[in-house]
């Protein structure tokens, strides 16, 4: 995907309360629902604005989500990672945003 | 953890589960249009995000199941209004005619066109479905992945593509037909293939993408491989269309006559479907087809194409039509590991080609002189051009090269047509031998081949040309069965090489006889090899005999050198050299004092190296080197070396004492020389009847000689040269062998095996003691095929004459059973 | 009844041979089976062990730590205006102080720990005597950092250089530090629960999916959690599960799961709850559609009774251990339940069911999709009768404890079979080569077939069932223990006994394309030519995940190399007694269960 020049390499993600996260395209795309977003060929306005805004994700979870992103993306490679730090007050919240985003 | 404060964990409330059914229709009121806008192409100014989330939200009020069955609802009804209308107006009436493809031919055009514009629109319809609905299953991802867990339905996407099957494809084609749409889909594909076929260019992209179609659809809904449309439906209307078409084809091309365009076809045909199926349809469908080719187009056919009358395969090895051959080859091993027909064809003509060189070979040897040599007729020295003479042993040289030439001819169509088969190379071998052995000369033919080539062949020729030509050689004898008369006939031609000294190479020589070594076995060339010794041995002899004269005599005392080859008389032909009219013991002839005073001293010499031996001298095989003195009329004395024959020289020699002028009668110097009447015959001729070589005048002057003739001493003997070589007329050149020669070669051979047979029964009975005549037979026959094939009623009459000679006895009668007498 | 969790942890007593290994360079033998099953089941006697040592080791290392530094209270630390005098005492006592260093347990071990050979031994005791000579606490210092004067704590933190740190220095230093122990610890987590995740056929590369790092942590915090709000079914279940495991779901955590808008309650564990909490269940959900309850011993007839009288649209339903239901009131639920069942899974009934309550339940669940009926005591022929009876039958699993008649076994399979998807029988030891022909002959859209445990079939059996058959390729196929039990004679008249090298063969030929998993534990007369041949070079199982080659001797790493080649997809290779499975190399992403080295080192290609 970020083979085509025409398309940006990193992606804006917006939580529902107006936090927005720059990040790159590929580490988003590990998210199901995002990579079908963005997917070019279907043209949807968040393929074409390369801007997703997530209604139902406030911006604390968001983050988090985006540190995983991030996290998975370091670890790509490694072999028996150990779990991202979660804040326990934000597990039911993240898991219910993990599960939409099929992540 | 106890040190830290219990906090309470937020729950999640999306705020979905208030008002549920209101909601319910909310969501699928966007959703449903959205949906629709992305039917339509409308899609860029919706959101993903809100889809997604609508349908999230419905799945998370647990009415996932409800949406699904709507979605499936929405879809039908698109493709049932509008999809199918799209389709329908696109079906001209010339496509639902009748499914003949022959008659159709006066509206081709017009099916070819509307067709195309048909498949087109299908194409199209599919590919936004298949676009659309995965935009769809994308939105709809949240409920897949519920739907799917609870393994009940298949993904909405496969639900969609069973719709397009039953709603489009399925449809009736048009209100007033009974056809459906992929029955017409069908026909129009079928007829477009056919009209490649017959060499029109079609858009064979548009055709992949409604096989892509075909195949991406499946009959149930567990998407089985087996079960997908185009395997079930549309591979077997092909298939079967495809099948009468090569009937006729294959009916039609051998109508022409004409094989080479029946392979070409065949092949282009073959590589045209191959292609077809990558290019235009499936390449599952590949292995199918070409099945169908194999046994409709070449199964039905080859052996018909093959045997054609005039372009046949008969017609392509004339001619080295090695490409089309090669076509032919190929074709059949598609249909037949064996090549039934081709290996039939092929050694039908070899044995026909095989037949036609011994014909010539016997046509040209019949050309000769009706009288042969036989009668001393036309005395010509071997080293003179050939002429009539020779024209047997020419025939003979010729025969070998013919077969030669047809054996390279065949390895090279082998090699280059027949992808060097082996089944095809033991065939060829096989007819090969048959005709080689159906000529019963073959074994002399060879072995004078071989003469030929390493008396005068090889000059001349590199080392590895040389090696060339005597493997040539050694494969023929691979094919000649009766290798023992090989044998004897190439013994006896070297003996003669060897006594003469007519052998270019020694090392030739040697390197023959381990190329037969490696190629018959080591028995067969023994003699050979002992001859060679004899050779050497007696080189040595001669040395030491020369060097006994030195010590015993005073140096100042002339005599003349004596070389000499003492020979085993086991091991050479020695019936063949001595050119013997009959067996019979005869006198040896009178030598003159000179030589006998010199023959005796070697004998002493000889005997007291080797005790009881006995040497007996062969005149006829020697030659003699004298000095001869010519007064020529003019006063002039000229002087030459002669090189005769040993007779020749006793006869010369006799001239020493008649005084100049006078003249020796034929029955005075056969009665002072006692030369068998034959040899003193052929001699005399050579002396004063060739024309470069008469060093005696004849009186009368003739070509025949006769007991009253007068022969004068040549004082006016001419010639260019110092040495001067006179040979003898025939026997001390290797020729073919006259009828009478023949017979008595086939009396010896039979002799000869008799003998062999005789050795090998008494060798297997003497271990096996008794044993059933059947066995006892089959037993011979393997021990001796290496050598020669032998004749079954000859082994019943050696089994009978060894019973005779109490050898064997007879144990019992049924079955006939063998003792063996100690 | 033994308490049991999800995923079969057994409790099993440490063996004493296990216990008595004491110290960790002796030098272990061959694993036996059981210890591969303990592994296997995550319980680790050598951890234990280990984790005791190092705790008696730390506790050792603090006292001989503490006693250290007040040896040497007056110190080394040079200032300027030292007389030469002063300096040479200094001198000595500093040689004496080395010395005493060097003969200390810490230093010996501190030199173990560097593998530098340039670092000779007084250059190590002079950094120990540095350490060991500053302030005490309560003193001042100056920050070896930022050089300003602070007090220092028993919690000051020594710098780089081994000079002290002021609070600030040191807090940036812990946050540097414990960047560095992360990043570290990026690398492996520990050994224990490397193991753990493996043998649980886990060896995934790369991080867990949020998903899974999610539910792990609510898991964690089950207790802070008063409610799941609106958290999907799915994540439910998967919640369920893993409360389950860790045998967590009792009465409370049960509430979090009552929401009266799901039609779905799935328990896995309800062993810790009482028959009111059953009935709870019945009452706050009124929608229910699909119910699973497993372990669920206090179920009794009181709850039927109840949740009989709920109207409830169950449409699934599946029982584990409810043993204290009575006949009479399973044949209630049948009556009232069965036209509108699709799916009945029963399993661990013990006595409770008999045949004539099974015949009830035939004539009453006509809709009946899948139905499981595993170790229910009592069920004999009488029931397989019945059972050829359920003309909608997809699924069929049966694991059966009282001997029953071939026959019966047979009719059903004639009967049910061609529509089935689903075939699993265990507990069939009559079963014999006809069975087989059977289903070769009834069956044609099996994906899933288990026979297991018998040793009457014969490997011709096998080799015709798969020869020519018009079922299309399996999916799942498991044939454990079907071999003979005590004699392997391979040349018997009657053929080999059991799944052996042809009925092998001839089920990779016949299935070879789609199999997903597949288990051949125990088939022990699988020759190592049929291996080789089947995992010979080009041939290719694409879908192959799962494999189970327990207890075939012939397995060596050169067949599992083939193996490994010849799946591409494989993640689960399960093979334990495979003994001579010493040192292969298993591709990342590919989890290695059992083999000699099930505790060793495994090497992962394709990680740096």
């Amino acid at each position: 995907m970020a083979s085509q020049p025409s398309q940006s390499e990193y992606v804006t993600l917006v939580s529902g309360d107006g936090f927005e996260y720059v990040i790159p395209r590929s580490t988003a795309c590990v998210s199901g629902t995002i990579r079908r977003m963005l997917e070019p060929s279907s043209q949807f306005s968040e393929a074409i604005t390369g801007r997703c805004v997530l209604e139902n994700i406030s911006g604390v979870v968001l983050e988090k989500v985006c540190e995983y992103f991030c996290f998975n993306e370091k670890n790509k490679k490694q072999m028996n990672v150990p779990d991202m730090d979660i804040p326990p007050e934000l597990c039911l919240e993240l898991l219910m945003a993990a599960d939409y985003l099929d992540t | 953890m106890a040190m830290r404060a219990r906090q309470k964990i937020r729950a999640p409330r999306r705020g979905v589960n208030t008002n549920k059914a209101h909601d319910f229709d909310t969501y699928w009121d966007a959703l449903s249009s959205s949906l629709k806008k992305i039917h339509t192409k409308d899609a860029s100014h919706l959101s993903f995000e809100q889809l997604y989330r609508n349908a999230y939200n419905i799945v998370l009020m647990t009415r996932g199941d409800d949406l699904y069955e709507r979605v499936k609802r929405l879809e039908q009804e698109w493709l049932e209004t509008e999809v199918r209308n799209r389709v329908n107006s696109a079906i001209s009436s010339v496509l639902l005619q009748t499914k003949d493809l022959s008659e159709m031919q006066d509206q081709a055009n017009e099916r070819r066109e509307t067709g195309e514009k048909f498949l087109d629109v299908l194409r199209e319809v599919w590919e936004d479905h298949q676009v659309c609905m995965g935009m769809i299953t994308d939105v709809l991802m949240y409920m897949d992945r519920v739907i799917l867990s609870d393994h009940k339905k298949p993904s909405i996407y496969v639900a969609s593509m069973a719709l397009f099957r039953d709603f489009v494809l399925r449809a009736v084609a048009r209100s007033d037909s009974e056809l459906k749409v992929i029955d017409v889909l069908e026909s129009t594909i079928l007829f477009m293939i056919q009209l490649e076929r017959s060499g029109q260019i079609i858009n064979r992209q548009l055709i992949r993408h409604c096989i892509y179609m075909l195949e991406g659809l499946y009959e149930t809904i567990t998407e089985e491989e087996s079960s997908k449309l185009y395997l079930a439906v549309f591979e077997p209307a092909f298939l079967d269309t495809s099948r009468a078409f090569y009937r006729a084809e294959g009916q039609r091309l051998l109508e022409t006559g004409d094989a080479a365009t029946f392979c070409k076809a065949a092949s282009d045909r073959i590589a045209e479907e191959a292609e077809r199926c990558l290019s235009t349809l499936s390449p599952l469908s590949e292995p199918k087809i070409k099945e169908v080719l194999d046994t409709e187009l070449i199964s039905k056919n080859i052996a018909d194409v093959i045997n054609l009358e005039g372009t046949g395969v008969k017609y392509m090895l004339d001619n080295d039509r090695l490409d089309v051959l090669r076509n032919v080859y190929v074709l059949s091993a598609r249909v037949d590991t064996k090549k039934t027909p081709l290996t039939a064809a092929v050694q039908k003509r070899i044995v026909e080609m095989g037949q036609d060189i011994n014909k010539a070979a016997i046509a040209l040897a019949q050309a000769a002189p009706a009288k042969p040599e036989k009668p001393a007729g036309g005395e010509k020295k071997p080293a003179a051009k050939e002429k009539p003479v020779n024209q047997q042993t020419e025939s003979a040289i010729k025969w070998v090269d013919d077969v030669l030439n047809l054996k390279n001819k065949f390895d090279k169509i082998w090699e280059q047509s027949f992808q060097s088969d082996p089944n095809m190379q033991s065939a060829i071998t096989t007819s090969f031998s048959q005709f080689i052995n159906s000529n019963a000369r073959s074994s002399e033919y060879l072995s004078l081949f071989f003469d030929e080539n390493l008396k005068k062949g090889i000059k001349g020729k590199t080392e590895s040309e040389v090696d060339a030509l005597l493997d040539n050689g050694i494969t023929l004898l691979r094919y000649v069965r009766d290798k023992d008369l090989f044998e004897a006939y190439y013994k006896k031609h070297l003996s003669r090489r060897l006594l003469m000294k007519r052998s270019v190479s020694n090392d030739t020589e040697r390197q023959m006889i381990s190329k037969m070594k490696m190629e018959v076995g080591n028995q067969f060339t023994q003699r050979l090899e002992a001859m060679f010794r004899d050779m050497t041995i007696s080189e040595d002899l001669t040395a030491g005999y020369k060097e006994h004269i030195q010590k015993s005599t005073s140096p100042d005392e002339k005599h003349p050198d004596l070389e000499i080859n003492v020979l085993t008389s086991t091991m050479w032909p020695m019936e063949t050299m001595s050119s013997l009219k009959g067996d019979s013991a005869q006198l040896s002839c009178t030598f003159p004092k000179e030589i006998e005073h010199v023959k005796q001293s070697f004998e002493q010499f000889y005997l007291s190296k080797h005790t009881g031996r006995k040497l007996s001298w062969q005149p006829s095989m020697g030659t003699a080197d004298i000095r001869a003195t010519f007064h020529r009329s003019t006063g002039k004395v000229s002087r030459h070396e002669l090189n005769v024959s040993t007779y020749a020289m006793i006869i010369l020699l006799l001239f020493n004492d008649v005084a100049p002028g006078e003249s020796l009668t034929y029955e005075e110097i056969q009665a002072q020389t006692r030369i068998p009447d034959h040899d003193l015959i052929r001699n005399l001729q050579s002396l004063a009847v060739a024309p470069k070589t008469r060093v005696l005048k004849k009186d009368p002057m003739s070509k025949d000689v006769k007991p009253t003739d007068r022969f004068f001493f040549n004082n006016d003997f001419q010639s260019a040269y110092m040495k001067v070589r006179i040979g003898v007329v025939s026997g001390s050149s290797n020729k073919v062998e006259n009828q009478d020669q023949r017979k008595q070669t086939e009396k010896r051979m039979n002799d000869e095996r008799g003998a062999s047979i005789e050795a090998a029964i008494v060798r297997i009975m003497k271990q096996r003691k008794t044993l059933i005549h059947s066995n006892l037979m089959s037993e011979v026959l393997s021990q001796l095929s290496s050598r020669f094939v032998p004749d079954v009623n000859m082994i019943k009459r050696r089994i009978e004459s060894l019973i005779d000679r109490e050898y064997l006895e007879r144990v019992e009668e049924d079955p006939p059973t063998y003792g063996y007498v100690a | 009844m033994c308490m049991i969790s999800v995923d079969v942890v057994l409790s099993i007593n440490m063996s004493p041979r296990e216990n008595r290994r004491q110290t960790r360079n002796q030098i272990r033998g061959p694993h036996s089976a059981l210890t591969d099953f303990l592994a296997a089941n995550n319980i680790s006697a050598a951890q234990i062990r280990d984790d005791h040592q190092r705790r008696l080791r730390d506790a050792e290392r603090q006292t001989t730590g503490e006693v250290l530094p007040s040896q040497s209270e007056d110190g080394s630390r040079e200032s300027p205006g030292d007389s030469s005098e002063q300096s040479k005492k200094r001198r000595r006592n500093e040689a004496t102080t080395l010395a005493k260093i060097k003969q200390s347990k810490e230093f010996a071990r501190r030199k173990a720990r560097r593998t530098d050979p340039k670092n000779d031994d007084d250059l190590i005791a002079r950094e120990m005597m540095c350490e060991r000579s500053r302030p005490v606490p309560g003193q001042l210092d100056n920050c070896e950092i930022c050089s300003k004067r602070f007090t220092v704590t028993p919690y000051s933190k020594t710098g780089y250089n081994g000079g002290l740190l002021c609070t600030r220095c040191s807090k940036s230093m812990k946050d540097d530090a414990k960047m560095a122990q992360a990043k570290k610890q990026g690398a492996r987590i520990s050994r224990r629960q490397n193991q753990s995740n493996l043998l649980d056929g886990v060896a995934q590369q790369g991080a867990l999916s949020l998903v899974e790092m999610c539910i792990k942590k609510v898991a964690d915090n089950i207790n802070d959690i008063e409610e799941f709000g609106d958290l999907p079914s799915q994540l439910l279940r998967r919640l369920s599960q893993i409360l389950s495991k860790r045998r967590a779901l009792d009465p409370r955590t049960l509430n979090l799961f009552l929401r009266p808008e799901l039609d779905t309650i799935d328990i896995y564990d309800s062993a810790k709850l009482e028959t009111h909490d059953f009935q709870k269940i019945f009452t706050s959900m009124p929608a229910l559609v699909n119910v699973n309850l497993r372990f669920a011993g206090q179920i009794k007839d009181s709850v039927f009774e109840y949740m009989l009288g709920r109207e409830l649209k169950i449409k699934r339903l599946q029982l584990d251990a409810t043993n204290l239901v009575s006949d009479s009131y399973w044949r209630r639920l049948f009556k009232i339940l069965g036209p509108q069942l699709e799916i009945l899974k029963l399993s661990n009934l013990d006595f409770s069911l008999n045949d004539e309550t099974v015949k009830v339940m035939c004539g009453c669940c006509t809709t009946l999709r899948r139905l499981k009926l595993n170790q229910c005591w009592k069920i004999g022929d009488d029931s397989l009768q019945a059972l050829s009876s359920l003309n909608s039958l997809e699924h069929l699993s049966l694991d059966l404890t009282r001997e029953t008649k071939n026959e019966s076994i047979l009719e059903v399979v004639s009967s049910i079979g061609p529509r089935l998807r689903t075939l699993s029988l265990e507990g069939f030891p009559n079963a014999d080569d006809e069975l087989l022909q059977v289903i070769h002959h009834s069956c044609d859209s099996l994906r899933k077939l288990r026979l297991s445990n018998n040793s009457v079939c014969t490997d011709k059996g096998f080799r015709r069932l798969f020869t020519g058959w018009s079922n299309p390729s399996l999916e799942f196929v498991d044939f454990s223990s079907m071999r003979d039990l005590d004699n392997s004679d391979l040349d018997s008249p009657e053929g080999v006994i059991g799944l052996a090298s042809e009925g092998f063969v001839s089920l990779m030929e016949h299935s070879g394309t789609t199999i997903r998993k597949l288990n051949i534990s125990s088939c022990r007369h699988i020759s190592r030519d049929a291996f080789e041949h089947v995992f010979s070079g080009g041939k290719i199982y694409p879908n192959l995940r799962e494999l189970d080659i327990s207890f075939h001797t012939v397995m060596d790493d050169y067949l599992i190399g083939k193996i490994l080649q010849c799946c591409p997809a494989i993640k689960k290779l399960v093979a334990f007694a495979c003994f001579n499975v010493r040192d292969v190399r298993i591709p990342a992403g590919v989890a290695l269960i059992g083999g000699l080295k099930a505790q060793g080192t495994i090497v992962f290609e394709g990680t740096s």
